[in-house]
């Protein structure tokens, strides 16, 4: 196979490219993860419908909102995942 | 297995039993039985979960006693899981953590879905495929079987044995100190006997049933800890709105009129008054800057955490590791999510029976705030600067009227309370607030237990048998860590009764120790199997060093005198602002940075390394 001058464009000819490994993909579903998670305490100074917890509501909203979509992204992931996995289970 | 040890037919004998006792202590209420009794016998019958799951699981394999022969199914697996991280201060102070100052008890409930979703992700396919039945061993399996070790594997293995067994140990003591204070204060029972107690119930269990027996435990103990946390609320949910979800009703149920009353208030002109008062001179408010270390240091705690990785070694196999990761997440969710709704409720019933009361009244309306001690040092209810203990005390500190009217900002309640004193406060049955401490002492229970079976079997496993005595029959290494769990339970007991820890500071540093130490280190070794040892090696001692040596600086200083004024302010600057930050943030923030420090040495060396070895080889050749 003919290996292209640019590093960048020969991992992606071999299937190399970040996205497309396990690896790459794991990692960047991780990164995903996180941001979500985050989201409400970036915005947590532009939610302020104050109450007497001193907390805005909407920020209550978005951090219960958050978690239930990780679930379901994580649970959409290990359905993808799961034809490698069987693999994994032949294998052990 | 026996049919009478068939997992299903077992949950559901588990379930009928616990549906039983709970309707004969109803009945005891009902014909007058005094609440002690009560508690006691609640109790017992939470400790008698250890003997007879203990008896019915017991084994003398060592596949079983390690890993429950990895059989077990993705559901009553991820209920081991939920429970597992459902810690008991999870359970006793996350919905007064919001009650008190929402941001951090938010970051604690996101940080730890977060880090089992992590778990779930990246480290449980790969514990799962790698069939390690201890973490030293998942780090170190690249080693052929049969090779003898070099000395950066047999380095990795001392390093992560000690690094689990401090981080296992503090987390231990942290959650019997809890004990302590939940057994004198709101169940009445002497702290040394639940803890004694308690602590036998668990080493009979796990010394016959090993890790196979622990699962078992933890699936009904998951039960009774959803059931103490969720009961209440929903009970509390149906009486202001008749909506049984308190997930989907605090927003209109308790929030919109907490919203009107303060509207009401800044209308009278008591706007600044409105927030309630604080026990602890410095609540711990945070700014962005300082949830990110929290943040991180959680979700790494709670994803590489020893006694909850080691249930995905249990499963099966990798897909059905990763499904079991999958329903922890909802079971966590299901309680966690919850703990809003407790903070929500428990401040409107808070201010529609004491706002505006006459302080006269104070012993009628609210007894639960009466004579409750002390929790870790500080009271755990004030008013108007003093701690509540007897009236005349009180009067005299509002101003020596009786006729005084109560404003939110005399007030001051203990994070404690809101949870455990939950259903004095919405004046439920007695038999309620018996059913939350129960809960809470369970919950403390399911991470003690786990976390001595896992390193009994770490030292045993890697300690005894991979670092002293290669050849050691299965019978000799099973012995081993039934030794060493007598030993463990030993010195927990001992150290949670001799000497008193701040319980809270424990925990946090746990977390701090396995996000420097231990989490960098098992992420790179899931995501590159083929990672070299020394750079993991490197990353776990650089990352741990460094977090132990900030903890040191900020702390102590150098002349070494805890908090004499010359404590590096290294965090402060960055995260803090110059603010004085508290003592849980100073440990987030060095855990946090020794995180970084060993995700960079683990990737610089390894790079380094594999320079190196590319060099060699092309020289070779």
């Amino acid at each position: 196979m003919r290996r292209s001058k640019f590093p960048f464009r020969s991992r992606r000819e071999n299937g190399k490219f970040l996205s497309l490994t396990p690896r790459g993909q794991t990692a960047i579903l991780i990164a995903a993860c996180i941001l979500l998670v985050l989201i409400p305490f970036l915005l947590m100074d532009q939610l302020n419908t104050s109450t007497l917890l001193n907390i805005p509501t909407g920020f209550f909203l978005i951090t219960q909102i958050c978690p239930i979509l990780l679930c379901i992204l994580v649970y959409l992931y290990s359905r993808k995942q799961a034809v490698n996995d069987l693999q994994l289970d032949d294998e052990t | 297995m026996s049919s009478s040890n068939n997992p299903r037919q077992l949950f559901v004998i588990f379930l009928i039993a616990v549906f039983v006792l709970a309707f004969f202590l109803i009945t005891l209420q009902q014909i007058g039985t005094p609440a002690s009794f009560q508690s006691y016998l609640a109790l017992s019958l939470l400790v008698a979960i250890y003997p007879v799951i203990g008896i019915m699981a017991r084994t003398m394999q060592l596949e079983e006693f390690q890993t429950a022969g990895r059989r077990v199914g993705r559901t009553f697996g991820g209920m081991a899981i939920a429970v597992s991280l459902i810690s008991g201060s999870a359970f006793v102070t996350l919905s007064g953590e919001i009650f008190l100052n929402a941001w951090s008890g938010m970051v604690w409930i996101s940080a730890l879905i977060l880090g089992l979703a992590i778990a779930t992700i990246a480290l449980a396919p790969a514990i799962a495929f790698d069939k390690s039945s201890t973490l030293p061993q998942f780090l170190t399996s690249v080693e052929k079987t049969g090779r003898p070790a070099n000395i950066s594997s047999r380095l990795l293995r001392l390093t992560s044995l000690f690094l689990l067994t401090i981080c296992s140990m503090a987390l231990i003591v942290g959650q019997l100190d809890l004990v302590k204070i939940i057994s004198a204060t709101f169940i009445g029972i002497p702290p040394k006997v639940t803890i004694i107690c308690g602590l036998l119930a668990v080493l009979f269990c796990l010394l016959l049933g090993g890790m196979r027996a622990l699962t078992w435990v933890r699936v009904g103990l998951y039960v009774v800890v959803a059931a103490a946390f969720l009961i209440p609320i929903i009970w509390i949910s149906i009486l202001h709105i008749g909506n049984p979800v308190p997930h989907l009703s605090y927003g209109t149920g308790a929030l919109g009129t907490l919203n009107a009353m303060q509207h009401e208030l800044s209308k009278e002109g008591i706007t600044s008054f409105s927030t309630f008062g604080s026990i602890t001179e410095n609540p711990d408010s945070l700014n962005f800057l300082e949830i990110i270390p929290w943040l991180f240091c959680v979700t790494a705690g709670a994803a590489a955490m020893p006694h909850v990785l080691q249930h995905f070694s249990t499963i099966k196999s990798p897909s059905n590791a990763r499904f079991g990761g999958n329903w922890a997440m909802l079971f966590l969710l299901i309680v966690l999510c919850a703990a809003p709704a407790y903070a929500a409720y428990i401040t409107l019933e808070i201010y529609n029976s004491m706002i505006g009361l006459p302080i006269g009244e104070l012993p009628q309306q609210a007894p639960w705030m009466f004579s409750r001690g002390l929790f870790e040092g500080e009271a755990l209810a004030t008013i108007c600067g003093q701690e509540v203990v007897d009236m005349d005390t009180i009067i005299l500190a509002c101003g020596g009227d009786r006729t005084y009217q109560l404003i939110p900002a005399d007030i001051s309640i203990h994070g404690a309370m809101i949870m455990l004193a939950s259903a004095n406060i919405a004046d439920l049955p007695p038999l309620v607030t018996i059913l939350i401490s129960v809960g809470a002492v369970a919950a403390i229970f399911s991470t003690v237990d786990g976390l001595l079976l896992v390193v009994a079997n770490a030292i045993a496993q890697d300690g005894y048998h991979k670092l002293l005595r290669r050849r050691a029959p299965r019978i000799a290494i099973m012995f081993a860590s039934r030794l060493i769990l007598v030993a463990m339970t030993g010195v927990t007991a001992y150290l949670a009764l001799a000497i008193d820890f701040p319980a809270t500071l424990l925990i946090v540093g746990s977390f701090a120790l396995v996000a420097a130490g231990i989490f960098p280190a098992m992420i790179t070794k899931a995501l590159r199997k083929n990672i070299q040892q020394t750079s993991l090696l490197s990353g776990m001692i650089l990352g741990s060093l460094s977090a132990a040596a900030l903890t040191y600086g900020s702390f102590w200083g150098l002349d070494n005198q805890l908090k004499s004024g010359d404590e590096i302010a290294y965090m402060v600057d960055i995260f803090s602002f110059q603010r004085t930050a508290s003592d849980a943030t100073i440990l987030f923030q060095s855990g946090f940075v020794g995180m970084l420090i060993g995700f960079a040495a683990i990737f610089t060396i390894g790079f380094a390394l594999n320079k190196t070895s590319k060099r060699t080889l092309n020289a070779k050749n």
